[in-house]
């Protein structure tokens, strides 16, 4: 079995875009709340305003900031696996699975919160060592 | 050769001696399956050979519970000691080929007593493994909910859950065998959130949060049990 470390350097090969690009991207994605909590802030102005994320959101402010981060993306479509068989979702029916709150939509919103925590984490990594 | 070799060599005969076995159940009837699949067998199964123990394999049209039970209940199938498999599950059931039934809750006892099972499926730790636990099942490790991954990264997610099997391989307890399967987990999150791959190392996380076995809870059997 291969060592995580030469999996992802091959991954770094394959991959079409680099790091900083995807670190980027996030940057300019809906991340959180002013402190009103109400208006949506960017990572890059969370960061900027040295506003901490997620840990004082309630479930609806979650909910929201997923469909709003799924609606900026350009292309969205998640396929997840129903009775065995592959059930492909787009931007659209995503949304009205969290506004439902599913249980798929409710996994959707913890993914995206998660993912918003990783690219929170990384930012501020990135800025402790003054990249 | 080192003493250490020595001792390896020493542990390949005794098992080879002992003739003892694993029962590998993968299906690979569509896409899905079929990517674990072809991970497995290039990856898993070889540290099972090399350490001296017999795979019978109920794969592809095999992995049907006609031809697993038969395996596991005939006089050779006593030397099985380890359950391994990836195929579609839920709470109650793990599926093989088409999604027909091998195993669900109820009387599994002849199947899995005395035995460490290892399921890369979908939910089936949350009823199927205590079950399993409550028939003499000595450990089972598997997912409470939807086994995850991202097409395109299919080999670090099952890299991580083969690192049960290769553990257990080596002989390590069900104990040992949790903490390395979770370092390998954390340390591909941790290297994705570096290359800015979050939504892959959300996913990801995700499944290790997902993963049951003995260091988790009793329900799932003893943390000193090894194969």
């Amino acid at each position: 079995m291969k060592p995580i470390k030469k999996i992802m350097d091959e991954k770094k090969k394959e991959s079409k875009r680099s790091k900083e690009e995807r670190i980027a991207e996030q940057m300019d994605l809906i991340a959180g709340f002013d402190e009103d909590g109400e208006t949506l802030l960017t990572l890059k102005q969370l960061l900027e305003r040295k506003i901490a994320i997620l840990a004082e959101l309630n479930e609806i402010q979650k909910g929201n900031l997923t469909k709003e981060r799924i609606k900026a993306q350009e292309e969205y479509k998640i396929v997840i696996i129903q009775d065995g068989k592959p059930k492909e979702y787009d931007k659209e029916e995503a949304i009205k699975e969290i506004e439902d709150d599913t249980k798929f939509g409710k996994q959707l919103v913890k993914i995206e919160m998660r993912a918003v925590e990783f690219a929170f984490k990384q930012a501020m990594k990135q800025n402790r060592n003054g990249d | 050769m080192t003493i250490w070799d020595w001792f390896k060599w020493f542990l390949y005969l005794f098992r080879r001696l002992l003739g003892l076995k694993i029962i590998a159940i993968d299906s690979n009837w569509e896409s899905i399956t079929e990517a674990a699949y072809d991970y497995r067998q290039a990856n898993v199964y070889k540290h099972f050979k090399i350490r001296g123990f017999k795979i019978v394999r109920a794969q592809g049209s095999n992995a049907d519970e006609t031809y697993v039970e038969a395996q596991l209940t005939s006089r050779k199938g006593k030397k099985i000691v380890y359950i391994t498999g990836v195929g579609h599950g839920n709470y109650d059931r793990y599926t093989g080929h088409n999604g027909d039934v091998v195993f669900q809750v109820g009387d599994n006892r002849k199947l899995v007593n005395n035995r460490v099972v290892h399921l890369l499926s979908c939910r089936t730790a949350r009823d199927l493994g205590p079950d399993f636990v409550n028939d003499g099942c000595k450990a089972f490790f598997g997912y409470t909910e939807n086994f995850s991954f991202y097409w395109g990264f299919e080999d670090i997610f099952f890299r991580c859950d083969s690192e049960i099997d290769k553990r257990f391989a080596y002989g390590a307890t069900a104990n040992i065998v949790y903490n390395k399967t979770k370092n390998i987990y954390e340390e591909a999150v941790d290297a994705l959130i570096d290359e800015g791959h979050f939504y892959v190392a959300a996913v990801l996380q995700e499944d290790l949060d997902i993963l049951r076995c003995p260091s988790i809870h009793a329900n799932y059997g003893d943390k000193n049990a090894r194969i």
